[in-house]
């Protein structure tokens, strides 16, 4: 299975894409905590995306690509905008950060998956989840 | 996203349905203004017919206790969905909020 689609930067049209993927996720082998899982991830990777990638710009696409490989699904999540440093992470557990209202989003991102990659200075994110074994 | 508003003595409860995204939150920003707005003091969100939190709605919730405090009150939160009990675990919110896993505890606890 592969499925490619493309949003233009809209916040409302984020639970509707992530439904729509979701509906082929659950048609494969993952437990309902791992599909609740790949939905938080997708919705914040494409908030991410549309809010801090291409910074609100209707005109500008996001691309979500989804293919189902043998051990689990690898999402593309691409934006158009400038990019940002994903090696640097504030981690939100700590004290300094739990009142904080944002900067969760990468975090959850990051452990809620088993294998997150960025490209192209960030614009691309590769998110992969294995079946369990 | 339907809200319900009920109130149980002094403790104002919120009953949101559904699924709180970066969609809808705004919604139940605007719930927590007429809240705020009219000084209550005691408030427990009941997250019974909620299925799906992501980290906008963490925002909200966030900014709500913060502004509660502000004005000397309370804020609880009672029946977490399992996975978002655990995403709060993750994120050690789990520590900064009051969870309880029934209304009744969460009343009690004022």
């Amino acid at each position: 299975m592969n499925i490619s689609k493309t949003l233009s930067s809209k916040i409302n049209l984020i639970p509707d894409c992530t439904a729509q993927l979701l509906d082929q996720i659950k048609a494969l082998s993952f437990t309902q905590e791992d599909i609740f899982k790949i939905k938080l991830c997708l919705d914040e990777a494409l908030s991410n995306a549309i809010v801090h990638g291409n910074r609100l710009n209707s005109q500008l696409p996001v691309e979500v690509s989804l293919r189902a490989k043998e051990n689990g699904v690898e999402i593309d999540i691409i934006n158009q905008g400038e990019g940002f440093d994903f090696q640097t992470l504030e981690d939100p557990r700590v004290e300094k950060n739990t009142g904080k209202v944002h900067g969760r989003g990468l975090f959850l991102i990051k452990n809620n998956m088993d294998k997150v990659d960025f490209f192209d200075h960030g614009r691309k994110m590769t998110m992969t989840k294995f079946f369990k074994r | 996203m339907n809200i319900k508003i009920e109130k149980q003595n002094e403790v104002l409860i919120c009953i949101p349905e559904g699924e709180i995204n970066i969609h809808n939150s705004p919604h139940l920003r605007k719930a927590f203004d007429g809240i705020i707005k009219n000084n209550e003091k005691k408030v427990v969100v009941d997250f019974s017919l909620v299925s799906f939190l992501d980290t906008s709605g963490l925002a909200t919730l966030i900014e709500m206790l913060h502004r509660i405090q502000k004005i000397g009150g309370h804020f609880k939160l009672c029946r977490l969905d399992t996975n978002i009990t655990k995403m709060f675990g993750m994120l050690k919110l789990d520590q900064f909020f009051e969870l309880y896993e029934t209304r009744e505890n969460a009343i009690k606890a004022f």
